[in-house]
């Protein structure tokens, strides 16, 4: 009988250029976290939106992620988080692209970037209004 | 023009199947573009609309980070 779902579970995927630029900077028990979140992934086919929450569109620390989603890793209160931007593709259903991989809030006195901030940047220098 | 314009011109008018070699040795240069824009373009992406977002996305919970 088939498994009936409660919500809706969105696919995503990865980009390993990103991932491998964040895994660079994280300490080994990001690569663990992220290896089991993508496990879970898999297991269930993506993400349940139950899982997910709304970046805003101005942070509190000065971040820009309107449009973008997110997601703790582990859930529901892990150290790290995941940030996702909506997709469309020609031959695939709708489903969550994952574009930043990280930590979620350093001590103050850090001038490490938290996933937010590597979310923002990336988004920006995306946008053609930079500069 | 400058030189990055210029880029853009060639490749907009590569022929389609040589842009994944030119992309290539782009990369070999320049090191992996992690822009959002980028990544969506080598997946063949595109955002979805706000219209869209809204309506898959509209009704999610935020908290006070990010």
């Amino acid at each position: 009988m088939a498994e009936v779902r409660s919500e809706p579970v969105f696919p995503v995927g990865f980009d390993e250029d990103a991932l491998t630029e964040d895994l660079e900077r994280l300490p080994a028990s990001a690569e663990n976290a992220l290896r089991e979140f993508r496990k879970e992934l898999r297991r269930e086919g993506g993400i349940p939106k139950s899982r997910l929450k709304a970046c805003h569109d101005e942070g509190q620390d000065a971040t820009m992620l309107g449009g973008c989603v997110k997601t703790y890793v582990p859930w529901p209160a892990g150290r790290f988080g995941a940030v996702f931007v909506a997709v469309t593709h020609p031959n695939r259903p709708m489903a969550l692209r994952a574009f930043a991989f990280g930590v979620r809030h350093h001590p103050q006195e850090s001038n490490a970037e938290t996933v937010y901030e590597v979310a923002h940047r990336r988004l920006a220098h995306s946008r053609p209004t930079r500069d | 023009m400058t030189t990055r314009e210029k880029a853009h011109v060639v490749l907009d008018h590569l022929p389609e199947d040589r842009v994944d070699a030119a992309l290539a040795a782009l990369e070999a240069v320049e090191g992996k573009d992690t822009s959002v824009e980028a990544i969506l373009a080598r997946h063949g992406e595109e955002r979805l609309s706000p219209e869209e977002f809204d309506r898959h996305f509209g009704s999610l919970p935020t908290d006070d980070e990010g």
